[in-house]
């Protein structure tokens, strides 16, 4: 017989899918990544019914209520977190981002009318950040995610946390790429730790392959709300007195590297730094420090990878970075079994401190 | 030096923007900073234009990461704040500063009347503002106080920072009534938010019941200033031009800046309006989602 947290994740995952069936994103301005969206939340609806394949019961911990402080710019976050209340039962609040925040206001309010139940476990609003911070000491526990700039907040933080960032991923192209690659880099802007920001390649083929594709979608896939032209104009300019301009889309660009490790300077949104290799050596060499902020790789040939498979939280193929494999919570070593166990200094590894 | 007596003579009796100096300064910088020439020809392929529209703006962050000076030794640098994280820094020498000198005080609006500042004027020789200040002070008068109520006297200007203002008007126990010029000099970025100057002023007002305020727009990498007075937009000038009137981050060319770079791009953003622009604010990005920051 089901236990009632299978139950709960089964009309999760149902509400889920059903929500994602009827989302209309012709309406829906800030909800605007069209079939790749409803791509990832019906991926992410059936992890939830893998997450039951060990669970009869709630598990236990001593928290009751949850903060969850979201990213902007990466929507599966929030779709990630809600099963975590029901197998922990605890009460989940989410400060939603600038932008996204429609489309969660939207998936409580479609709980509301139809699987009042669940939504018994969520509320969520959009707040400024002083109300935000405000809020933290009326909960028991909390998840921030973010980058870098929230370790102030975390220093001031009283309630126990867990900090989810910063990262970024990368691609390796050991045979060539294909065309999916595309939606790994250009998707939200690049501002999901799970973008792919730079593009390691053997062959001048799949170079060339690479600047056609991106070509062929720079248009297709769209930016988003809080793009900005100026910045990405600006950065450009700077990034590119040290790196070759392969392809420059007006508000794309492909660039490449020489140096053999990288120059920290400050890169654009949706451009692809890429970088020719011989071996994986040359990957760790070229990230230095920064390889403990790597988060995932997708690749031609996840098989063919022996040094960075420890290096990584997961290796996938190209086209299926941002679709998280089940059990991962947002960074490396995290599972379901120990995510509410708070960790002294969470945030050491936000910029390598 | 014959192109620096032709830039001052440009600054003190030009009336409108050269563009055939602006390309002679241009040419000079290309040749003169190693990493200005070698940008401009990664950009364009070339180091001389026949047009200022050919000429890309140059990124005001890589005062951050290169040593950008034309002369041969420099006996100083100016550095900024660095409210945003890593410092500009913008080398000078005896020449240059004859520049800055000429320039800030052709930019001022106040002149003659003395300056009262509760600025710090101990970073004279590192921070720009200070320099600027301590060479109006030497010019027209006055000096650095700690009591605004007792050392403000009737005709002052009151240089100060709009932290400083702002902070002031949250104790300030009663009204100022002598007629004083107030000149806010920025430091808006540690505000964390869109920098509204009319709303600071209209505060002010409860306070300083018959001040005129005026508003400085500089920056470290800068040698000539902007000024807005009254209610009225921040105006640019013929060596201190605005490159692109619209909204956006600020492009502009500044020929009091002959030893460093003239034509620089900040992430400030501006609004152009009729006959000048409005400062918003600094572009930072404010939702960087979970992703890590490079640089």
């Amino acid at each position: 017989m089901k236990g009632d947290v299978v139950i709960l994740l089964d009309k999760l995952k149902d509400a889920l899918l059903r929500f994602t069936e009827e989302l209309d994103l012709e309406k829906d301005t800030d909800i605007h990544y069209g079939d790749y969206l409803k791509d990832l939340l019906i991926h992410t609806a059936n992890n939830y019914q893998k997450l039951t394949k060990d669970l009869t019961s709630h598990l236990k911990m001593p928290y009751k209520t949850l903060y969850a402080m979201l990213p902007g710019n990466v929507p599966m976050v929030f779709f990630e977190v809600l099963p975590l209340s029901i197998i922990y039962n605890i009460k989940a609040f989410f400060k939603y981002p600038r932008v996204e925040k429609t489309l969660y206001a939207k998936f409580l309010q479609y709980l509301s009318l139809n699987y009042p139940r669940l939504k018994t476990y969520y509320n969520g609003a959009y707040l400024p950040h002083n109300e935000a911070e405000k809020r933290i000491s009326r909960f028991d526990f909390v998840f921030f995610f973010g980058s870098e700039k929230l370790i102030p907040l975390l220093k001031r933080t009283k309630t126990p946390f867990r900090f989810f960032g910063p990262g970024f991923s990368i691609g390796i192209a050991l045979q060539d790429v294909y065309e999916d690659f595309i939606k790994d880099v250009l998707y939200f802007d690049q501002r999901g730790c799970l973008s792919m920001k730079f593009l390691f390649y053997t062959n001048d083929t799949i170079k060339q392959h690479v600047i056609d594709i991106t070509k062929k979608f720079a248009d297709k896939i769209p930016i988003t709300s809080i793009f900005s032209q100026d910045r990405f104009t600006y950065r450009i300019l700077f990034a590119s007195s040290y790196m070759d301009v392969l392809l420059k889309h007006k508000n794309t660009a492909i660039l490449e590297t020489k140096d053999d490790v990288f120059r920290d300077i400050p890169l654009p949104d949706r451009t692809l730094i890429l970088k020719k290799i011989k071996r994986e050596e040359d990957i760790i060499r070229f990230l230095g420090k920064k390889i403990a902020n790597l988060q995932a790789i997708a690749t031609d040939n996840p098989t063919k990878l022996r040094l960075l498979k420890e290096k990584a939280s997961f290796i996938t193929y190209f086209g299926r970075l941002q679709f998280e494999p089940y059990n991962f919570f947002f960074k490396k070593g995290v599972t379901l079994k120990n995510i509410f166990q708070e960790v002294e200094n969470d945030y050491q590894m936000a910029k390598n401190l | 030096m014959e192109l620096l007596n032709e830039v001052k003579d440009h600054i003190k009796n030009g009336t409108e923007f050269d563009e055939g100096l602006a390309l002679k300064i241009v040419e000079y910088q290309a040749e003169s900073i190693r990493p200005y020439g070698e940008f401009l020809k990664k950009q364009t392929g070339k180091t001389h234009f026949k047009s200022i529209s050919e000429v890309p703006p140059f990124p005001v962050d890589f005062f951050k990461i290169a040593e950008l000076f034309a002369l041969k030794e420099h006996k100083g640098y100016f550095e900024s704040s660095g409210t945003q994280g890593t410092k500009s820094r913008v080398y000078y020498n005896d020449t240059s500063l004859s520049l800055y000198r000429v320039s800030s005080i052709v930019s001022y609006p106040l002149k003659q009347r003395p300056i009262k500042t509760p600025l710090d004027m101990s970073k004279v020789k590192t921070s720009s503002l200070a320099f600027m200040v301590n060479h109006f002070i030497e010019t027209f008068g006055g000096k650095t106080i700690t009591n605004i109520y007792e050392e403000v006297q009737e005709g002052d200007v009151l240089f100060l920072t709009a932290i400083q203002l702002y902070n002031f008007l949250q104790t300030a126990k009663k009204t100022f009534l002598k007629r004083i010029y107030i000149v806010e000099t920025g430091g808006y970025k540690r505000f964390k938010r869109a920098y509204n100057r009319f709303k600071l002023y209209a505060l002010a007002k409860n306070v300083f019941k018959n001040a005129d305020f005026y508003t400085e727009y500089g920056m470290t990498e800068l040698f000539s200033q902007f000024y807005a007075d009254q209610g009225h937009p921040f105006r640019e000038k013929h060596y201190l031009k605005v490159m692109e009137h619209s909204y956006g981050y600020l492009k502009v060319f500044d020929f009091a800046n002959l030893f460093h770079i003239s034509y620089i791009v900040v992430p400030d953003i501006i609004d152009w309006k009729k006959d000048g622009f409005e400062y918003i604010k600094r572009d930072v990005e404010d939702e960087r989602g979970c992703s890590y920051t490079f640089g």
